[in-house]
């Protein structure tokens, strides 16, 4: 059980990491693309929590590697402390305030737009099947 | 290659986040989500040590610390917890943007 889920969740990540580094993040990337990717997956992550809990036919295994292996790897927050760091640097006050409040704004809406959709689905009898 | 090396470096971020996840809530029981919290912390030091040094190559940075670090799950646990203890969460919520930005500048300085 415990190697499965090890499996799921090195292949997930090798994923995550994969799809973020295709959109251009990283240590010379651009930080909007830090943005979109932690604004998306924190969407993403609030949609499939909430799919999850009125869905119990999805494994733990299944869970692991979308949740914690893919989305958890796809996001980033060590970027994230780097970028805010750079524009501190470069004594772009301002940006680094917009980036740092606005990622997290961001961050906590995708969440809660993602679980609204879930529900929004569930209540949906075109969805159920 | 460049690819396949990120892929690897991030298999192995995630599984490191994985096991401290595991360890973590063996002891604590808290609802401060100590796990995500020490892997943002861990993984904002050394992206800052590998900043400075001129990057460890994308496998070490973009794939190994993006994913051993998270903003989802961190993102997620501050609405689940507000649901609970508002000002928890917002602890929570500044502590790690404050101590992330604080633990990339202590890596740089190890450094440079």
């Amino acid at each position: 059980m415990q190697l499965k889920n090890s499996l799921a969740i090195v292949s997930g990540g090798a994923l995550g990491a994969t799809l973020r580094a295709m959109i251009g993040t990283g240590l010379n990337g651009v930080p909007v693309s830090t943005f979109l990717v932690n604004v998306t997956g924190s969407i993403i992550l609030g949609f499939f929590y909430q799919f999850v809990q009125s869905n119990h036919r999805i494994s733990g295994t299944l869970k692991k590697f979308i949740a914690t292996g893919i989305l958890g790897s796809f996001t980033t927050f060590s970027t994230y402390s780097l970028d805010l760091f750079v524009y501190v640097r470069e004594g772009q006050f301002f940006v680094a305030f917009l980036y740092g409040i606005g990622s997290i704004l961001l961050g906590i809406i995708g969440i809660l737009l993602g679980m609204t959709i879930a529900r929004k689905m569930r209540r949906n009898p075109a969805w159920n099947g | 290659m460049e690819w396949v090396m990120i892929a690897v470096g991030g298999g192995a971020g995630a599984w490191l986040r994985y096991m401290i996840a595991l360890v973590v809530s063996k002891w604590d029981h808290s609802p401060f989500p100590f796990a995500t919290f020490i892997v943002n912390l861990a993984g904002s030091f050394l992206m800052g040590m590998a900043y400075a040094a001129g990057d460890f190559g994308p496998a070490f940075s973009t794939g190994f610390l993006g994913a051993l670090t998270t903003f989802s799950t961190f993102m997620y646990e501050a609405v689940t917890i507000a649901a609970e203890k508002l000002w928890l969460s917002v602890f929570y919520i500044l502590i790690s943007l404050i101590s992330g930005l604080l633990m990339v500048v202590f890596g740089y300085l190890m450094i440079g």
